[in-house]
């Protein structure tokens, strides 16, 4: 009867611990990781100085409208509040790790996207007819 | 309200503009908490697999409704938002696999193959590691305020989700080919079915196109069409509820005015979400307070006329079930009366050929034919005649009894006079009714003619008996017989001065074995069969015979009446 018991534990809730245990453990771990931690890479357009940078411009992704711009690549865990309100007047990677700053290339524009040149401001890559 | 919640102001205004959060709202609390109570309902009235099973299909799609709220509210941080948004491809999984072992269980009224569970797991576990592992969501997007997903590991569960639809599809084929000659349930298959399937087609159709769109230039915001996904959840619980309505499902009694009110008032109540306006809100209030009251009112009326319908239902039953039983009884009597009625036949016949021979010996005795035989052996050779010639009348009573419940008995029709058939009755009985110190007086008119076809020899037997009857019953004073023609008919009456019949037992008089309380005063050997052999015979011969009497002591007239078209 005990045995039974047990038995018919196993095959009806088993089933039941893996599946709360598993999304337990899942979720503590991404917890832990995302809110604690901040473990993760924020991709942000930043304003972009045409005059000393190659600038992207042309992207109507969203509703950021800082144009030229310059893509920046950092662990969310070393990034200012600033970056995600999109309010920091120069940001720059200069002294941070984990941190990428992204300038206008013929390999980084995607679509919609072209480059502004350096100081004479000459547009020298479109990608808009794409 | 919301404002308080914001932590990132570029993300509420980008979120603003791209959806009504009203609408956000709606879509996904009202779905989220109607799964929950009515899962929660189900769980808490029943316990088993299939509430089980189907309380965690409705905890994953609460969860993954609160987290996709969340990840949807980007101004919370994207720390938040990457958590919530990291954890939803493996809740939908689970909900997926749940809704299909709800289904099998409901179906089957088994528990899920062990091969089931654990193929289930295996092809699950990828999605569980690269979630536990966060390469699901490798980065956020802080100008879209969204996760950015890695397309080869967030394809692979929409991949899974298709498999559980499939194999969703083919149990309902299979199970309702199986049921092939039960209606009842291949309908019910149909219903769980169509129901498990219709949301788990709506959650997948909407977020594998979301994904697929977002990958072109579809629309700039594209995962607006997620939320009409989640409208698969009221589908799948109407049909539950219809199924627990109408089919008693889980075996609960829940009546449709249950359903319909709990639903209105989630309805309203969920309007909360979306009205801003202060007016409206209170007008909101009273209509829920009020749909609330009177629901409740409904409810209870309801409930009163389901529970007394079900009480008639019961009774119902009950009595068709007493029906029966009482139709096998019956039956059982029928048999029993049979078998007796064949042995009084049996045994009768054994007892005539006997008593023929006892009778015709004594009647050879008083005759002389065996020599001069003292006065005393001629007393009792004329007692053993009269005893015989009793019984044989008895053992002929039973005989006839046994042919007509039999249905054997043969009635040979001729033409004859019925008024000369009564007066060789009565000659018959003249020494009788003389011996008893009774008057006869038989009229019938001399000039019209009684002809009649009928039995002769049954008719003869049955106005004998009544006039015997007569004889036998009035202890003193006359005995009186009319012929008369009476409209298409002949009437025979017998009217007596006897001690009478009650009016209690004038019904009973032609059942068998039926006689007059207080006929054993007077005649303590009738068998109680003449009258019901006489009422058979005269049925048979197209006529009626009936009693009437005034009382006890008022003597009594019996009423022959044959049709003379016979």
């Amino acid at each position: 009867m005990k045995k039974n018991l047990i038995k018919g534990f196993d095959k009806t809730h088993l089933v039941f611990i893996v599946v709360l245990l598993a999304l337990s453990i899942v979720g503590i771990n991404r917890y832990r990781n995302y809110i604690f931690d901040r473990n993760f890479f924020i991709a942000v357009n930043v304003p972009c100085d045409v005059d000393i940078e190659s600038c992207f411009d042309g992207s109507s992704d969203s509703s950021f409208d800082d144009h030229p711009y310059k893509k920046i690549l950092i662990k969310a865990n070393q990034a200012p509040t600033c970056l995600q309100e999109h309010s920091c007047e120069f940001f720059s990677c200069v002294g941070l790790n984990n941190c990428e700053e992204v300038q206008c290339s013929e390999r980084d524009i995607v679509e919609e996207e072209f480059c502004y040149a350096g100081r004479d401001n000459q547009l020298y890559f479109d990608n808009t007819n794409e | 309200m919301l404002n308080f919640f914001v932590n990132i102001n570029y993300c509420y205004n980008y979120l603003i503009d791209q959806i009504p959060v009203g609408l956000l709202l709606y879509s996904h609390i009202p779905t989220a908490l109607a799964a929950i109570f009515f899962g929660g309902y189900i769980l808490y009235k029943v316990r088993n697999l299939s509430s089980i099973t189907l309380f965690i299909v409705c905890l994953c799609f609460a969860t993954w409704c609160f987290f996709d709220l969340v990840s949807w509210f980007a101004f919370l941080g994207s720390s938040i938002t990457m958590f919530a948004w990291s954890l939803l491809d493996l809740i939908a999984l689970f909900m997926f696999f749940f809704a299909y072992y709800f289904l099998y269980t409901m179906i089957t009224g088994e528990d899920l193959p062990l091969w089931q569970k654990i193929l289930s797991f295996i092809i699950i576990l990828p999605t569980t590691i690269w979630t536990f592992l966060g390469l699901n969501l490798p980065i956020y997007d802080a100008n879209l305020c969204e996760a950015i997903e890695d397309a080869a590991i967030t394809n692979y569960p929409y991949f899974i989700e298709m498999l559980f639809i499939l194999a969703s599809v083919l149990l309902v084929f299979i199970q309702f080919i199986k049921f092939k000659k039960l209606k009842a349930n291949r309908r019910q298959i149909v219903l769980v079915g169509l129901g498990v399937i219709l949301f788990l087609v709506f959650f997948f159709s909407s977020t594998f196109l979301v994904s697929i769109l977002s990958e072109s230039s579809f629309s700039l915001y594209i995962y607006n069409y997620e939320i009409y996904g989640l409208f698969g959840m009221p589908l799948l619980l109407g049909f539950l509820v219809f199924l627990v309505v109408k089919y008693k499902i889980f075996n609960i009694k829940l009546i449709g005015a249950q359903a319909l009110i709990v639903s209105l008032v989630i309805l309203i109540g969920s309007q909360f979400l979306f009205v801003e306006e202060f007016s409206a809100k209170i007008l909101i209030s009273l209509t829920l307070v009020v749909t609330g009251l009177i629901g409740i009112n409904l409810i209870i009326s309801v409930k009163r006329e389901v529970e007394q319908r079900e009480q008639i239902e019961k009774q119902e039953i009950n009595l068709k079930k007493t029906n029966n039983q009482l139709v096998i009884v019956n039956q059982r009597l029928k048999d029993l009366d049979k078998q007796k009625t064949e042995f009084v036949s049996f045994a009768s016949h054994q007892l005539r050929s006997p008593l023929t021979a006892i009778k015709g010996y004594a009647s050879l005795i008083l005759e002389g034919d065996y020599g001069q035989v003292t006065d005393d052996l001629r007393k009792a050779a004329q007692i053993i005649f009269e005893s015989t010639k009793t019984l044989a009348v008895v053992v002929d009573d039973y005989l006839n009894v046994s042919r007509i419940e039999l249905g054997q008995m043969k009635y040979d029709l001729t033409l004859f006079d019925l008024k000369l058939l009564v007066k060789s009755v009565i000659d018959e009985h003249k020494p009788n009714i003389n011996n008893a110190g009774l008057e006869l007086y038989f009229n019938a008119d001399t000039n019209s003619e009684y002809n009649i076809k009928a039995d002769k020899e049954k008719l003869k037997q049955v106005i004998a008996n009544v006039i015997d009857n007569s004889v036998k019953y009035t202890p003193k004073g006359k005995i009186e017989v009319d012929l008369i023609h009476y409209k298409d008919c002949f009437r025979l009456i017998v009217k007596d001065t006897g001690i009478g019949i009650s009016k209690e037992v004038i019904p009973k008089l032609f059942s068998k074995f039926s006689r007059a309380t207080n006929a054993s005063k007077t005649n303590i050997r009738g068998t109680g069969l003449g009258l019901f052999i006489a009422k058979e015979i005269i049925t048979a011969n197209k006529g009626k015979i009936w009693v009437e009497s005034e009382g006890e002591g008022k003597g009594s007239q019996f009423i022959i009446e044959l049709n003379t078209s016979v």
